[in-house]
């Protein structure tokens, strides 16, 4: 919501450019396509990039005609700017956004934590950006604009879809007029209210939790640092609890809890925001102008759907899985769905795996949701005590925080780490023989050497790691790209190599398996294995 | 104890308060205190310990 008197899209930093839908030819409309990507958020716009980037071309219908004001995420994950570093669009990203790295927990005015991510100098980003959804949105697509193998189409609504296995008719209305939509495969980017799910009666299936939130944008020129803070039981808002962000441009992410003695309606008034944002800038010592720039309601649910995949249809981002904010991973999961489909459709789409290798999509990702849920129960619980019992635990916890450690890591929130494919059917078991390095299903570590870092000179496609000898003949248009190390080096060591070890690394940057001591066609046949769709 | 077992302690009382209810909770938490205490050999720990939890209480 905008303040009384200003439009939905009168916001105090950001334009928002109006786009219209192309006028499209006869041939245009009825030409059959591989996919169609349906929404234009963040997670549509990362599957087209993705798909490009392989050589596919895709159809992106969006039925707005500008940028998301609904949805408002701000944190990106070290792991999400990899995938906009392998798109070519890092550079946007790390010019505006505000890197972070640590969080500070306050009970009733006391500092009692403060926790710092994971980061050293083999990291080429940082654990944590923050910057405005529109932001994020308008980078993607001003690089998706510039790719003739994407064809964007806005105020291009979606009426209704008939699905197969493989095919896919979308009935689509655009002001000019409406036309049938031929394709193989449909990702439906269109999220949390997805159309897409509701033509096809799919249903969200989860928990809701207790707690209520206002999530508002206030701009003010605050001194403080890029670090998250957590305000528990403070002054402004007693038995709730305060999160606050800071973003570029001046703009300020106040998320707070509705109390009990609040209902939402009136919670949710100008005024009544208005008079809560004060109380809590009284809290962090603010004392200086600021203006409401945009505000919402939000509760905790853990809801997605049982399957990812319908027929020929693919649910990537918030249309598949909707999680509490605490764990910052709603647009990270989404962003990796996105690729991680994007990659294994274009390798289908260019012949060079067989479907079955689809099948580890929904495995995958679901279960990066499911690992979410477990969590998110439990930052949840601490966030928003649900009851008598977790109140006075949490209020417990908060209180011995203050003088004792121990007490400190129960109010820590368990920031994310990318999850791990340790179980998918196309992961390896562990090579035992290793006593350390990153295991099949991570990510790869990333190492900064020779001035530069290892995932700079990975390929979009696979990478095979070597330590050995280079081969003397090796066909690269067959195989991954093969990189050899000496197992002795910098990287050698972190990966716990010895002569003729190896890694078998995927284009999303998780290690399919890794071998102690092996020969390249051992590799080489996993790697075929793998597209095949076989178990590993 | 570890940090993932203090957590399991940590749900496991808060679940457990909500089962005895509000209205027993303290007598609950100060049964638990002394069987705890019982499994200490010193009696300055405990003592320490009394101190210790009665700190940082003030709004």
């Amino acid at each position: 919501m905008r303040p009384h008197g200003r439009d939905e899209l009168d916001s105090l930093y950001f334009d928002y450019p109006r786009y219209f839908a192309p006028k499209l030819s006869k041939e245009k409309k009825e030409k059959s396509i591989d996919v169609v990507i349906v929404g234009a958020g963040p997670i549509g716009l990362t599957a087209a990039l993705t798909l490009e980037r392989y050589g596919i071309s895709s159809v992106v219908i969006e039925a707005k005609n500008t940028f998301n004001d609904g949805s408002r995420a701000i944190c990106i994950a070290r792991q999400s700017f990899h995938i906009f570093d392998t798109l070519d669009v890092v550079k946007q990203f790390n010019a505006k956004a505000l890197g972070w790295t640590k969080g500070r927990s306050f009970y009733r005015g006391k500092q009692i934590l403060e926790f710092e991510m994971p980061d050293n100098e083999n990291q080429k980003y940082r654990p944590m950006y923050n910057l405005e959804q529109q932001y994020i949105e308008k980078f993607l697509h001003d690089e998706v604009i510039k790719k003739p193998k994407i064809d964007m189409r806005w105020q291009s609504k979606l009426e209704n879809i008939e699905i197969g296995n493989d095919t896919a008719t979308l009935q689509i209305t655009d002001p000019h007029n409406s036309y049938n939509l031929k394709a193989k495969w449909v990702l439906a980017a269109d999220g949390a209210n997805s159309t897409i799910r509701k033509l096809l009666n799919l249903r969200l299936n989860g928990e809701n939790f207790e707690g209520r939130y206002i999530i508002a944008d206030v701009k003010m020129k605050h001194d403080y640092p890029t670090i998250r803070r957590a305000l528990f039981d403070p002054d402004s808002r007693r038995d709730g609890t305060v999160l606050i962000h800071k973003q570029p441009d001046d703009i300020w992410r106040i998320d707070y809890q509705i109390t009990e003695a609040e209902n939402t309606e009136d919670a949710i008034k100008e005024e009544t925001v208005r008079s809560s944002i004060k109380a809590v800038l009284k809290d962090i010592e603010f004392s200086g102008d600021w203006q409401l720039e945009w505000w919402s309601n939000y509760s905790a649910n853990t809801l997605a759907l049982d399957n990812y995949r319908h027929g020929s249809v693919f649910f990537i981002g918030d249309s598949a899985h909707i999680v509490p904010i605490f764990g910052v991973r709603g647009l990270n999961n989404g962003l990796a769905d996105a690729q991680n489909i994007g990659w294994k459709l274009a390798y289908l789409l260019n012949e060079k795996a067989n479907k079955n290798l689809l099948e580890s999509y929904n495995s995958e990702r679901r279960g990066a949701t499911m690992d979410v849920f477990a969590n998110a129960t439990k930052s949840t619980r601490f966030m928003t005590p649900p009851s008598y019992g977790w109140l006075t635990m949490r209020d417990a916890a908060l209180s011995l925080a203050l003088r004792h450690k121990f007490a400190g890591a129960l109010a820590n929130p368990r920031q994310m780490e990318p999850y791990s494919y340790a179980k998918s059917s196309i992961t390896m078991p562990d090579d035992e023989n290793f006593g350390s390095g990153p295991k099949p299903g991570t990510v790869i570590e990333n190492v900064f050497f020779d001035g530069k870092f290892l995932s700079d000179i990975l390929d979009k496609g696979f990478n095979i790691l070597w330590f050995g000898e280079e081969p003397k003949e090796y066909d690269l248009e067959k195989y991954p790209n093969l990189i050899c190390f000496e197992s002795k080096s910098k990287i050698g060591k972190l990966y716990g190599a010895s002569q003729n070890s190896s890694y078998l690394i995927r284009p999303d940057m998780h290690i399919v398996g890794r071998w102690y001591k092996t020969n390249l066609s051992e590799v080489l046949a996993t790697f075929k294995n793998l597209l095949n769709g076989k178990q590993l | 104890m570890t940090d993932p077992e203090m957590e399991e302690i940590y749900e496991s009382l808060a679940t457990k308060i909500d089962a005895v209810g509000q209205e027993k909770s303290d007598i609950f938490l100060a049964k638990l205190a002394l069987l705890l205490s019982k499994k200490f050999t010193d009696l300055e720990e405990v003592m320490k310990c009394i101190e210790e939890a009665s700190l940082d209480l003030e709004n």
